[in-house]
């Protein structure tokens, strides 16, 4: 039942868990956690969005630019309600991301999934020449 | 209760230099966002909220399935884990991209070249911030609680854990009828 390794809270510790290098150094918790993955034919970015609803989530696509916003309700305190520890991203994140010129933004789709969301831009071909063919009159 | 396996001594171990970093960590905290933090202190971001009768913490577990998330009330502190297989990294990926057809302009055909895409190799990543293994959080609890009465929840990917808090006149554990 006991499902923590304690070799994996050493390394954790040490800081050398695969992909805590960067980010535990410093945060900026007005941004969100992406990872940009370019496939063959498409864009896939995954934005960490932990706690927001649906539609508290604006996708925005203009001029080869992503951006990514989402924003809730402010928790509130109080005499009643005190933090004792406060870690958890702000209300309001935004992030943006630049996109490849081949990128049809017009056949974008995004969907939102436990705290996560994906949004994947399809890649128009590029000629397999790898090139721009000039055409001679 | 009482078994002492090595890995016990290891977590106490672990618990008193996490006491420590986080002593750190709550220092270094207030600074702002350039200053470094200490490497691995902060696998799972988590708020800490007390109120006259409860103490709830709330931790962000992105992208974890309810079932991949496992807490568990350790003496004085929560311990929040989430541990996925290594394969979820893609399977991930590929849940949203089995979504797609439904919403997409059915082309099945589009669906299907990118399926294979994920497969091979040619994939290239520009950003990788998210964190993809598995992650856990030992957050100590200030103040009695009562365990039996805990209750979690679950939902877009963050973990809220409510633990009521024992009035201190039974911190003394059982009460024993004399007779």
């Amino acid at each position: 039942m006991d499902a923590t390794n304690p070799f994996d809270e050493i390394e954790q510790l040490l800081g050398r868990t695969p992909f805590a290098g960067e980010r535990a150094w410093g945060r900026d918790l007005r941004t969100a956690d992406i990872d940009v993955a370019e496939y063959d034919d498409e864009y896939v970015v995954m934005a960490d969005l932990p706690g927001f609803d649906r539609d508290e989530i604006d996708v925005r696509a203009l001029e080869d630019r992503l951006t990514i916003a989402a924003e809730r309700a402010a928790e509130r305190e109080d005499a009643d309600r005190r933090y004792l520890r406060r870690e958890r991203r702000h209300e309001s994140v935004t992030r943006t991301v630049d996109l490849p010129a081949t990128a049809r933004l017009d056949d974008a789709t995004a969907t939102y999934r436990h705290g996560v969301l994906t949004v994947t831009v399809p890649l128009d071909a590029v000629d397999a020449d790898e090139g721009h063919r000039i055409d001679v009159n | 209760m009482t078994r002492r396996d090595p890995f016990d001594e290891i977590e106490d171990l672990l618990e008193r230099m996490g006491r420590e970093f986080e002593e750190l960590g709550g220092t270094l905290e207030g600074t702002g966002p350039e200053v470094p933090r200490f490497p691995g202190a902060r696998d799972v971001d988590v708020d800490v909220v007390e109120d006259d009768e409860t103490i709830t913490v709330l931790a962000d577990l992105p992208g974890f399935d309810a079932d991949d998330v496992d807490v568990e009330l350790r003496d004085d502190a929560l311990v929040i884990t989430g541990s996925r297989e290594e394969s979820t990294e893609f399977a991930v990926d590929e849940g949203g991209h089995a979504d797609e057809p439904a919403e997409d302009e059915g082309d099945a055909a589009d669906a299907d070249d990118s399926e294979d895409a994920d497969d091979s190799d040619d994939v290239r990543y520009h950003r990788r911030e998210r964190r993809f293994s598995s992650v856990s959080r030992r957050v100590p609890i200030p103040g009695p609680v009562e365990a039996d009465a805990a209750t979690a929840s679950f939902d877009a990917g963050v973990l809220t854990v409510t633990l009521p808090k024992r009035s201190p006149d039974d911190d003394r554990g059982h009460t024993i009828d004399v007779s």
